[in-house]
C-alpha cells in the first residue's frame, strides 16, 4: 500500500512539475512580477543601511513573498480542478492510486515549478552577499530564507486558490486570492479600520520568520491586532508552524471537496 | 475474472433510468457491448469500475464486490479502462503521459515501466511521435494513446469504452488485431457502435436496449437471429413497403437493391443470408415488442 502511494506521488511530482512549467501562464504571472521586486529590492534604500549580509537576505525573501508568490496563487489557482475534466479525471480514478496522493503530488510538483525562479533569485542574491560581505554562512542564509519565508507563504496561498478552486468559478477565485493575500499580509489595521490577520501570528507575510531568524528589519510583525507578539526566535517558529498547520488543514478540506465532487 | 450482475439498477437525478433491472454474468473472454446511444453501455461500464454507485443492484468482479472501498481498490489493481469521453493532460508527450499513469498504476519499477511504455507505444504505432506533445495530436492518435494507458500492467479486466471511435479504418484494424492478440484469461469488454469490430473480435455479445438486457450469448447466436428474416429485394419502383427495416439500400442495375429485416416479406423478396447487422436489428425490433421476454430467453 504505501509503496502504492509513494509511486502515485512520485508520478504526480514528477509531471505535476513539468506541466507547469509548460504552460506560460505560470511564467507569464511569475516573471514580470519577479522583475519588479528585484527593481524595487535593489532601488529600495534598506539594502543600502547596514544591516547584516543575513538581515538584508531576508529582505529580499520578503520582497518576493509579497510579490511574487500572490502571481503563483494566481497561476496555481487551477490545480485541483484541472483534473475535474471528467474524462481525465475518470481515467485518473480509475488507477488503484489515492486521491490524497495525486492532489499532494499535484501540489508540490506545481508549486516546486512557480517557485523555481525563486529560489533561483535567492541563491543568486546568496551568492551577491557572500562576495560582498565576505561571509560564506550568508549563502546559507539566503537557502534558509527560500525554505522558510517564501516556501511556507507560496504553500498557504496556492493551497487556499486550489482549494476556492473547487468550489468558486476560476476569475472569482483568482481575485479573491489577491485580495486574500494583500488583506492578510498588506492591509494593517493600522491603515484601514478593518479586522485584518496582518501583523499577527497568523499572518503568512514571513516577516515573524525573517525578523526573528534572520533579523530583518520587518513590515507588520508584531503590530497586529491581536495574537502578535514581538518577533523573536520562538514567534517565528509559532508562526511558521501556523502557517504550514493552515496549509494542511485546507489540504484536507481540498481533498474531502474534491471527493465529494466525483 | 468473472463479472456477476444482479438486478443493477441505475436513476440518474431527473428521473432518467439508465439501467433497468440488469442482470448479467460475464467470464473470460472477449465480450462485445452493444447498445443505440443512451442504452446504458458506458453507465454499466462506469458501474463496474466503481467510478459510479449504482441506485439498486450488485457488481461482484473476480470475487470482489465493487460497493466497497475495498472491493473497488482491489478491481482497479487489475483495470486497464479506456473512457468514453477520453482526455489526455495536453502538455505531457506521448512517452511521459504513458509514464505517468503507469507510476498512478503502481509499476515502480523503472525498467519495467519503460519497456511497457515502449512496446505499448509500438503496439499502438505511436513510436515515433512519442516524444510529440499529446496538444498536437489528432483524434485517433489520442484514442490509440487512450487505448496504450488502458493496456499498461497487464490488467486481467479490460473496459475499453468506444474504442473505435474516431478512428480510420487502418487505425481500427490494427486495434482488431491488439486486442486479439491479449487472448489469455482476461476479460475484456468493448463497447461500440461499429458492428463489424464486434463480428470480428468478440465470440461473445451482450446488447443493451434502454437499460435492459436485450441479448447475451455468442456473437454467432445474435447472427441468428435474422435466420429467415433477411431478405433483398430488387426494384425500380418504390421502395418496399410494410413492417420491416431497411439494413441497406444501393443502386443496382437501373434500380435500388434494398436489404430489410422482417416477419412478412412482401412478394418477390429473396431470403438471403444474415450478417451481425441483422441479427442486431432483427433482435431490435424483437425487443421493441416485447422487451422483457427477450431478455429472460436469451440468458
Ligand atoms: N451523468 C448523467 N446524468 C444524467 N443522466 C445520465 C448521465 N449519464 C448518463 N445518463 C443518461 O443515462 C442514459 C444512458 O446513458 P449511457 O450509459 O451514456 O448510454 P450509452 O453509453 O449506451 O450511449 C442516457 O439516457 C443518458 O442520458
Ligand atoms: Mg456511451
Amino acid at each position: 500500500m504505501s509503496r502504492l502511494l509513494g509511486s502515485a506521488w512520485t508520478g504526480a511530482i514528477r509531471y505535476e512539475f513539468l506541466m507547469a512549467a509548460r504552460r506560460k501562464v505560470v511564467w507569464l504571472a511569475v516573471l514580470p512580477l519577479l522583475a519588479i521586486g528585484l527593481l524595487l529590492q535593489m532601488l529600495s534604500p534598506e539594502s543600502a543601511e547596514p544591516h547584516t549580509a543575513a538581515a538584508r537576505v531576508g529582505a529580499w525573501s520578503l520582497t518576493m513573498n509579497l510579490l511574487v508568490v500572490v502571481g503563483l496563487g494566481v497561476a496555481l489557482a487551477d490545480r485541483f480542478t484541472g483534473t475535474t475534466r471528467r474524462g481525465l479525471n475518470e481515467l485518473l480514478l480509475a488507477t488503484p492510486s489515492r486521491l490524497a496522493a495525486r492532489m499532494l503530488g499535484s501540489l508540490a510538483g506545481s508549486l516546486a515549478a512557480a517557485l523555481a525562479p525563486v529560489a533561483v533569485t535567492m541563491v543568486v542574491v546568496g551568492v551577491v552577499f557572500t562576495l560582498t560581505s565576505g561571509d560564506v554562512s550568508t549563502l546559507g542564509w539566503a537557502v534558509i530564507a527560500f525554505c522558510t519565508v517564501n516556501v511556507p507563504s507560496a504553500l498557504l496561498l496556492t493551497t487556499f486558490a486550489a482549494t476556492l478552486g473547487l468550489v468558486l468559478p476560476m476569475a472569482v477565485v483568482r481575485m479573491t486570492a489577491v485580495a486574500g493575500w494583500f488583506w492578510a499580509t498588506l492591509l494593517s489595521t493600522s491603515i484601514v479600520p478593518i479586522p485584518t490577520i496582518t501583523g499577527t501570528l497568523l499572518s503568512p507575510l514571513g516577516d515573524y520568520v525573517a525578523g526573528g531568524w534572520l533579523h530583518t528589519p520587518t513590515l507588520w510583525a508584531g503590530e497586529g491586532a491581536f495574537a502578535a507578539p514581538a518577533p523573536s526566535f520562538t514567534t517565528a517558529a509559532v508562526n511558521l508552524l501556523l502557517v504550514v498547520a493552515m496549509s494542511a488543514v485546507l489540504f484536507t478540506a481540498s481533498c474531502a471537496l474534491a471527493r465529494r465532487r466525483l | 475474472m468473472d463479472i456477476e450482475i444482479t438486478d443493477l439498477t441505475k436513476t440518474f437525478k431527473g428521473d432518467a433510468r439508465a439501467l433497468d433491472q440488469l442482470s448479467l454474468s460475464l467470464a473470460p473472454g472477449m465480450i462485445g457491448l452493444l447498445g443505440a446511444n443512451g442504452a446504458g453501455k458506458t453507465t454499466l461500464m462506469r458501474i463496474i469500475t466503481g467510478l459510479i454507485s449504482p441506485t439498486s443492484g450488485r457488481v461482484i468482479v473476480g470475487g470482489h464486490d465493487v460497493a466497497t472501498g475495498p472491493g473497488r481498490q482491489a478491481v482497479r489493481r487489475v483495470l486497464g479502462y479506456l473512457p468514453q469521453d477520453l482526455d489526455l493532460y495536453p502538455d505531457l508527450n506521448a512517452r511521459e503521459f504513458l509514464d505517468y499513469v503507469a507510476l498512478l498504476k503502481g509499476i515502480d519499477d523503472k525498467r519495467v515501466r519503460r519497456s511497457q511504455v515502449g512496446s505499448l507505444l509500438e503496439r499502438v504505432a505511436l513510436t515515433e511521435h512519442a516524444n510529440r506533445r499529446v496538444r498536437g495530436f489528432s483524434g485517433g492518435m489520442r484514442r490509440r494513446l487512450g487505448i496504450a494507458q488502458a493496456l499498461l500492467g497487464d490488467p486481467k479486466l479490460i473496459i475499453v469504452d468506444e474504442p473505435t471511435a474516431g478512428l480510420d479504418p487502418e487505425e481500427r484494424m490494427r486495434f482488431r488485431t491488439l486486442l486479439a492478440g491479449l487472448g489469455g484469461d482476461r476479460t475484456v469488454i468493448l463497447s461500440t457502435h461499429i458492428l463489424d469490430d464486434v463480428a470480428q473480435t468478440c465470440p461473445a455479445v451482450a446488447v443493451l436496449n434502454a437499460g435492459r438486457l436485450a441479448y447475451h450469448g455468442s456473437t454467432n447466436g445474435l447472427v441468428e437471429a435474422a435466420d429467415g428474416r433477411t431478405f433483398s429485394l430488387h426494384t425500380t419502383g418504390a421502395p418496399p413497403a410494410g413492417d420491416l427495416t431497411v439494413v441497406n439500400a444501393q443502386a443496382a442495375s437501373g434500380g435500388m437493391l434494398y436489404r430489410f429485416v422482417t416477419e412478412t416479406p412482401p412478394v418477390g423478396a429473396e431470403a438471403v443470408a444474415p450478417s451481425l447487422e441483422d441479427g442486431y436489428v432483427a433482435l431490435m425490433r424483437t425487443s421493441r415488442a416485447r422487451p422483457q421476454e427477450v431478455a429472460r430467453d436469451r440468458r
